[in-house]
């Protein structure tokens, strides 16, 4: 009997989807990078309002959960999915729309070290030497370009929740299968190696470019060319374009489904179970993870973060949920940790390890871009008004992000989560079995708005207390400035 | 030390006492791992909460593992089992628990009106309310279906899931006994050759081929009535193999070696092969067809009297655990390399 591949069918192997991978990631951070360095020059040409309208449609597609993405567009992309060359093109088109803000973040915070003019007085000085010019032109780019790309790269290369909804195989997904058929562990991770790493030579190459604040003291937003007016046209039409297929869309039409739904689920104690399940968790993920971040930039001293430290601490993270959600099953069914293990904490565990990449370069971008001389003299004059504009606005937001990437991680939910705990992403993917029903769409309208309600709540009540707490802390420090006398 | 290196250890404590006060107050729950689709088991397993007062704590598995996943948690916790009763949808996979001697036999009162097809004979397991491997059809596109499951040739619209767990397993399984592993790979590769597509679980065939996408698949009775509830454009008719046997699946349970709660999973062991719960999967959306002996008043769905006709001609699975092992075995050198 011939095997398959001896008769041109060709089996699904790691290896050969890790090389698919890592052609799809290849091609997705390029255009990506591509893309991102068109519209940062957009952005930073412009200000105010227009300025944030541009952001909030370049983030809108990249804060949308996958999942509500993919169920969304299921039904238009099951008749792509029988056309397998495609499904790869839709698939990759969808991770760029998801992908390229953080490569465009990445280059916002990581601007140029020399601007414009500085490099074309380099071209004016170097202009025999086509080598150096090109060698400078590079070296003047800074690392904002290469990190842009490494990020999207691993980000795009361990993706798994939109190819398992679009029936595509990528490796990850052959890895979920492989553990759901009742492959042993060591064989898992066996077959995790190839993939495994590639990304820590990714990791590597991005520790050793990884300190940024090193590379580049340039102002975020600085020093790009701000854009011809054809490809402002252009670049205004794509974040448009990405914003109502990545996020409009999908959320319209989510909502027209739910409509009829939402009687359903009057009553739902289960959902909001399973909701308070997934804020405990996202909560206390968000905020340990955080905290560890702080943590490493405290070992740093007072130079700053170590990058060093950081990079290993968010490096099990980027490895993504399923491989950690098995190495942490494994751990914890070994006799010392067996007791803690239909607990929260494995979960907790893993959701900290994966989120600790974010917090890392949230924390980084929070301390690189802060107003260092008026945080200081608003922290003199003890005025947490201005405190909270000033840095605690940008940190609150960051741990936001955080509790929300948390709140929606689905597989180390699903590998980890304690019995009688279900976290509301677990539910609904079991609940999409059944395709878009007004009720499961109305369950998805609730667990997304969650979210948006703390969003609401933490806001109001931190602004009102800031609020206060600045009046008052201004009212009395008023007669405290420096050099003033107290009255007795 | 400063007061910031204490925030993660003094966060993840407050954390911990929460959950101990809020999830892990009251009664120990009796641990049910559930395979079969929440909509329908959650009310039954509620039922019985209200019905018992034993509080259950359910574990469900998600629709791209389905059984096998829940079945390789089992395995991975053999040492320090958390779950107490195993409600699997199918049966390969409860095959294998037995043959790792994680269940505990029990011949309850439910075991008793069990057809002896599909029962354990040492009560390690016990089936009860069963779905049919059917062909799917948009009528749409096809106007007559039958003939059509034999026939070969461009097969690019036809939809299948993938066979590395579930009900596709199973089918693989029967095929893989009934035919031998040299027909049944030879099938197998005919089918690939011709460009059947391979999706991620029969919900998924069952979409494609009410959508149109495809013209026909191979899925499960329950799918097909899911589409045909809403509307759909589908047929479907029974996989008959060479002999006219069909597939019938039956849902299993069976009690976890090592349970703290033994009698109270004894209780809902029970409480699943009623009659009752078999009456009541009948009467749901997704049409279960009853496998033991009802009152003989009881008034069944049209449909689903329909399907326990085709299910008398059963093939019996309870003696495919060898031919399941070798055939996983096969598909895994094929799948997953």
């Amino acid at each position: 009997m011939p095997r398959l591949a001896q008769v041109g069918v060709s089996p699904v192997s790691i290896l050969l989807q890790t090389v698919a991978g890592l052609g799809r990631a290849g091609a997705v951070s390029g255009v990506s990078l591509w893309l991102a360095m068109g519209a940062i020059r957009l952005i930073a040409s412009r200000r105010g309002r227009i300025q944030n309208l541009l952001w909030t449609l370049l983030i809108a597609p990249c804060l949308m959960p996958s999942f509500l993405t993919g169920y969304a567009w299921a039904r238009a992309i099951l008749a792509i999915t029988m056309r397998p060359g495609w499904n790869e093109l839709i698939y990759a088109a969808a991770l760029v729309v998801r992908l390229m803000p953080v490569a465009v973040l990445a280059l916002y915070f990581l601007p140029p070290p020399l601007g414009v003019e500085g490099m074309h007085c380099y071209r004016l000085l170097k202009r025999n030497s086509a080598l150096a010019s090109q060698r400078f032109f590079f070296a003047g780019l800074g690392a904002g370009p290469w990190i842009a790309f490494a990020l999207v790269f691993l980000l795009s290369f361990g993706e798994f929740e939109l190819a398992a909804m679009w029936s595509l195989k990528t490796w990850p997904v052959v890895l979920f299968d492989a553990q759901a058929g009742g492959l042993a562990l060591k064989e898992t991770l066996r077959l995790v190696a190839v993939p495994a790493t590639v990304q820590a030579v990714l990791l590597g190459a991005l520790v050793a470019r990884g300190n940024p604040q090193a590379r580049s003291r340039a102002v975020p937003g600085t020093g790009f060319k701000p854009a011809g007016r054809v490809a402002r046209c252009g670049f205004w039409f794509y974040l448009v374009a990405a914003a109502a297929t990545g996020a409009l869309c999908p959320l319209a039409l989510v909502i027209r489904e739910a409509l009829s739904g939402f009687q359903a689920l009057r009553g739902n104690a289960l959902l909001i179970r399973d909701i308070g399940t997934s804020l405990f968790f996202a909560t206390g993920a968000a905020g340990l993870s955080w905290s560890i971040a702080g943590f490493s930039k405290k070992t740093g001293g007072e130079r700053g973060s170590s990058p060093k430290v950081g990079w290993l601490l968010g490096a099990p993270g980027m490895l993504g949920g399923l491989v950690l959600a098995l190495l942490l099953l494994a751990g914890f069914q070994t006799r010392p940790l067996r007791a803690l293990y239909d607990t929260p904490v494995p979960l907790f565990v893993a959701l900290t390890f994966l989120l600790l990449p974010l917090a890392l370069c949230l924390r980084w971008l929070c301390n690189a871009t802060r107003p260092a001389p008026a945080l200081h003299i608003a922290r003199m004059l003890k005025n947490n008004r201005l405190v909270w504009h000033l840095d605690g606005r940008r940190r609150w937001w960051s741990l936001f992000l955080l509790f929300c990437w948390g709140y929606f991680e689905f597989t180390a939910s699903t590998l980890l989560a304690p019995i009688g705990m279900t976290p509301v992403i677990a539910r609904l993917h079991n609940l999409s079995h059944y395709g878009q029903t007004a009720v499961l769409s109305a369950m998805i309208c609730a667990a997304v708005s969650v979210p948006l309600l703390v969003l609401l709540l933490t806001a109001t009540g931190r602004g009102l207390y800031a609020r206060i707490r600045g009046q008052s802390s201004y009212l009395e420090t008023g007669s405290r400035l420096p050099g003033t006398r107290q009255a007795a | 030390m400063r007061s910031h290196y204490y925030v993660p250890v003094a966060l993840a404590a407050g954390l911990l006492i929460f959950w101990g006060l809020f999830w892990r107050s009251g009664p120990q729950p009796l641990v049910v791992y559930c395979a079969h689709d929440s909509i329908y088991s959650e009310s039954i397993l509620r039922e019985f909460e209200r019905q018992s007062g034993i509080p259950v704590a359910i574990r469900f598995d998600t629709e791209a593992t389905k059984s096998l996943g829940l079945v390789e948690l089992l395995v991975k916790e053999k040492d320090a089992p958390r779950c107490d009763l195993f409600w699997n949808n199918e049966l390969l996979g409860t095959l294998r628990l037995a043959d790792c001697g994680l269940l505990e036999p029990y011949k309850g009162s439910g075991y008793a009106r069990i057809p002896g097809g599909f029962k354990d004979p040492d009560g390690r397991w016990t089936g009860f309310a069963a779905r049919l491997r059917v062909c799917i059809f948009n009528t749409d596109a096809v106007e007559k279906p039958d003939g059509m499951q034999s026939t070969p040739g461009d097969l690019s619209r036809w939809a299948i899931a993938k066979p590395l767990y579930g009900t596709t397993l199973t089918h693989y399984s029967v095929l893989w006994q009934k035919w031998g592993p040299e027909k049944t790979k030879a099938w197998h590769q005919q089918w690939r050759v011709g460009g059947v597509r391979e999706l991620n679980g029969n919900a998924a065939v069952k979409d494609a081929v009410a959508a149109g996408v495809c013209v026909a698949g191979f899925t499960d009775t329950d799918d097909f009535f899911e589409a045909r509830d809403e509307g759909k454009p589908v047929a479907m008719r029974p996989l008959r193999l060479e002999g006219g046997e069909t597939i019938c699946i039956p849902n299993t349970v069976g009690l976890i070696h090592g349970s703290r709660r033994m009698a109270d999973a004894r209780k809902l062991a029970d409480f699943l092969l009623s009659a009752n719960t078999e009456l009541a999967l009948a009467r749901s959306r997704s049409r279960q067809i009853p496998l033991g002996t009802l009152p003989p008043e009881t008034l069944l769905p049209q449909e689903v009297l329909e399907l326990k006709h085709w299910a008398e001609s059963a093939i019996p699975l309870n003696r495919l655990g060898t031919a399941h092992a070798e055939c996983l075995a096969w598909l895994k050198s094929e799948y997953l390399r």
